[in-house]
């Protein structure tokens, strides 16, 4: 185990530095920060002069090689566009999106798993139809439509929650319930399908052979077969999420977290805040999937590490 | 009455009775009539055999009896499961909860995927123990090893703690013997309880289930196509084909004077072998499509005996007269 996990944190390291070169030389090559950062009219002097002066007219391997020497000290430089330390403005704006994609999470897992299992376990009913449909149609959806037909009946035709801005639950919770309805819908889904798949497997019908209750094979037995299906596609789901997939909602709703801060380091074509961010996703897409493998060894003794 | 009619009374000691059976799936071709009239009756301490070619609906009748069947896509469609005098088939799930495992325990047809992954062994055996014998806890688990002493595992306390998957096929079927068991049934089904196993060991969890039937004497309804395995443990015979029971007898007759034309076919492809006169005498043709059994009786196909009625109208399930409780479904039995 410990082996195990010393490995995936080299790993983890590999896919860092991997991730981190790639969007560098990409940006490098393709970008120019020069043209969005001066005016139109600026000179070719000015901008050969800011060129030099954020570092970009040095060759790229030497330019590169500054990057990696900087982030192995976790230091990206500041942030061209604030002047602060890149890396700080992203962990400042870590928070807001954590507690939405929280938010939304829970409101999925406790909305989906229940419902997955109860249709599981009356499969071919109404309710079973009604809810691998409307699953399959929610995970379909763009979030920021959804967002924005939220918004439209329940804060501005209702008037339960504000419109957009942060602070309060009446705040937080359209975009949490808007960004909630893609992870519910894969969570209902593959909840419905794994525990069908577990409740016809033999050893259920083992179980309820020997008089155990349905609760108990629900729940005690077919669950646990089930929990790395779910595990692995809530892992995922969050991923995915963290990763900048809030930024359409984050803008229409006016939310000031790390998925609205990633667009408009797109837009400023910022460099080292760029880099900051692809560092922090990248850690944390790894750590999800190293939590997600280690649970794996809990709810399947096959696996062992 | 004399003495030895007495005791033939108490003998007939019925404690399970199916009647009129009907179990069919229903999946996207059609309805599969994979159990259609299945009548048989389990006397107490007996080995009754339920024999058949693969497919003609013995594990849908064990299922069915203890309403396992999954719905959709199976249903049963009527027929009555009396036990103790009351009807399994119409009667409340808590109250048919205590008769399974307790009254009627299971033993499915494959051994490696009737375990629940993952479980330890131990926890399983214990999981039987605690809901039909009322004890919990420490005391549970030694029984739960004293269950996997008696099916022969050995290192029974440190095999508790494994998982199916650590253990062998052969293992795996002792451990589900030991599951059956820990029920305390009052009968047990056990499905073609060695089909997926290899030979060698196929012999071993034959010899196993001999010598518990010997030790503790449960009721036994034991699954199998094999007729080898008949002969050595069944004390009667019930023959099916194509989702129907077409005979019943004792083990004896089946084999020296079988009333049902395709009980001779079967009988004698092994006899012949055992006689050694390579003279394979196998029945022509397959057995029919559930999705759409011929009219009339189902092996008139096949049957070299059949005539126009036999085309035209399907056999009732009768006791042959004369005969000390044998049943066949043929409009002209052998006997
Ligand atoms: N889940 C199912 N869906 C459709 N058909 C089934 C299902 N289970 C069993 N059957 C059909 O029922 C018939 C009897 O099957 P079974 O009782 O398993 O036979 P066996 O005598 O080999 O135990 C077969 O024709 C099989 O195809
Ligand atoms: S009823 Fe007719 S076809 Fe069927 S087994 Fe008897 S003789 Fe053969
Ligand atoms: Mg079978």
């Amino acid at each position: 185990m410990k082996r195990y996990i010393l490995m995936r944190l080299l790993y983890t390291v590999v896919v860092i530095l991997g991730v981190s070169i790639l969007v560098f030389v990409i940006t490098h090559v393709i970008g120019n920060p020069v043209n969005t950062m001066l005016p139109l009219q600026a000179t070719d002097a000015e901008r050969a002069a800011l060129k030099h002066q954020l570092g970009l007219d040095k060759p790229l391997m030497v330019q590169l090689s500054e990057f990696l020497g900087g982030m192995f000290r976790l230091d990206f430089g500041k942030s061209w566009w604030q002047q602060v330390p890149a890396l700080g403005i992203v962990l400042h704006k870590i928070p807001a999106t954590l507690q939405l994609v929280a938010t939304a999470l829970v409101i999925a897992v406790v909305v989906a798993i229940p419902l997955g299992i109860i249709a599981a376990y009356k499969p071919g009913t109404l309710l079973d139809r009604i809810l691998t449909t409307t699953s399959l149609i929610g995970i379909c959806l763009p979030p920021f439509w959804v967002g924005l037909m939220f918004v439209l009946f329940f804060a501005v035709k209702l008037g339960w929650f504000y419109t957009s801005g942060y602070g309060t639950i009446r705040h937080l919770i359209l975009p949490a319930l808007t960004l909630s309805v893609v992870p519910m819908g894969h969570l209902a889904q593959i909840v419905r399908f794994s525990m069908a798949e577990q409740l016809n497997a033999q050893y259920s019908i083992t179980a309820r052979a020997k008089g155990a209750s349905d609760f108990a094979v629900l729940f005690a037995h077919a669950l646990k077969n089930a929990a790395t299906s779910i595990v692995t596609m809530g892992g995922m789901d969050l991923g995915r999420l963290l990763a900048g997939e809030t930024a359409a909602v984050e803008v229409v709703f006016g939310w000031p977290g790390f998925g609205t801060l990633i667009v408009d380091t797109i837009g400023r074509q910022d460099f080292p805040l760029l880099q900051a961010e692809v560092f922090l996703v990248a850690v944390i897409i790894c750590f999800i999937n190293l939590a997600v493998d280690i649970s794996y060894g809990y709810f399947d003794p096959r696996i062992r590490y | 009455m004399s003495p030895s009619q007495v005791e033939a009374v108490q003998q007939r000691d019925t404690v399970l009775s199916v009647k009129n059976l009907v179990t069919h799936f229903f999946i996207r071709e059609g309805e599969v009539h994979a159990v259609d009239g299945v009548n048989l009756h389990v006397e107490k301490g007996e080995t009754l055999a339920i024999v058949g070619e693969s497919g003609c609906g013995k594990s849908v009748t064990a299922l069915s009896m203890l309403r396992l069947i999954a719905s959709p896509p199976g249903k049963v469609l009527s027929g009555n499961v009396i036990f103790q005098g009351q009807d399994l088939l119409h009667m409340k799930q808590s109250q048919l909860r205590k008769i399974r495992g307790k009254g009627i325990a299971l033993i499915l047809q494959e051994p490696m995927s009737s375990l629940n992954p993952s479980w330890t062994i131990g926890r399983q055996i214990m999981e039987a123990i605690e809901l039909n014998q009322g004890i919990k806890g420490k005391e549970a688990k030694e029984k739960a090893i004293e269950m996997l002493k008696l099916v022969r595992i050995p290192a029974a306390e440190s095999r508790f703690n494994n998982y199916p998957h650590e253990l062998s096929g052969g293992m795996k079927q002792r451990v589900m013997i030991a599951m059956a068991l820990a029920c305390r049934p009052q009968i047990l089904i056990a499905d073609e309880p060695t089909a997926s196993l290899d030979v060698t060991i196929q012999a071993q969890i034959m010899e196993l289930m001999k010598q518990l039937k010997r030790e503790i004497g449960t009721t036994v309804i034991l699954i199998t196509h094999d007729l080898g395995v008949v002969a050595e443990m069944a004390d009667r015979v019930t023959i099916m084909y194509a989702g129907q029971v077409v005979e019943t007898a004792d083990v004896f007759s089946i084999f020296h004077n079988p009333a049902h034309p395709y009980t001779r076919g079967i009988v004698r492809t092994i006899m012949d072998l055992k006689d050694k006169n390579h003279r394979l005498e196998v029945i022509p043709g397959d057995p029919p499509n559930l999705l759409n059994p011929p009219p009339g009786c189902r092996f008139n196909p096949r049957c070299a005996f059949a005539k126009e009625i036999c085309r035209e109208k399907d056999p009732d399930y009768k006791r042959v007269k004369g005969s000390d409780g044998r049943w066949v479904r043929c409009h002209f039995p052998l006997i």
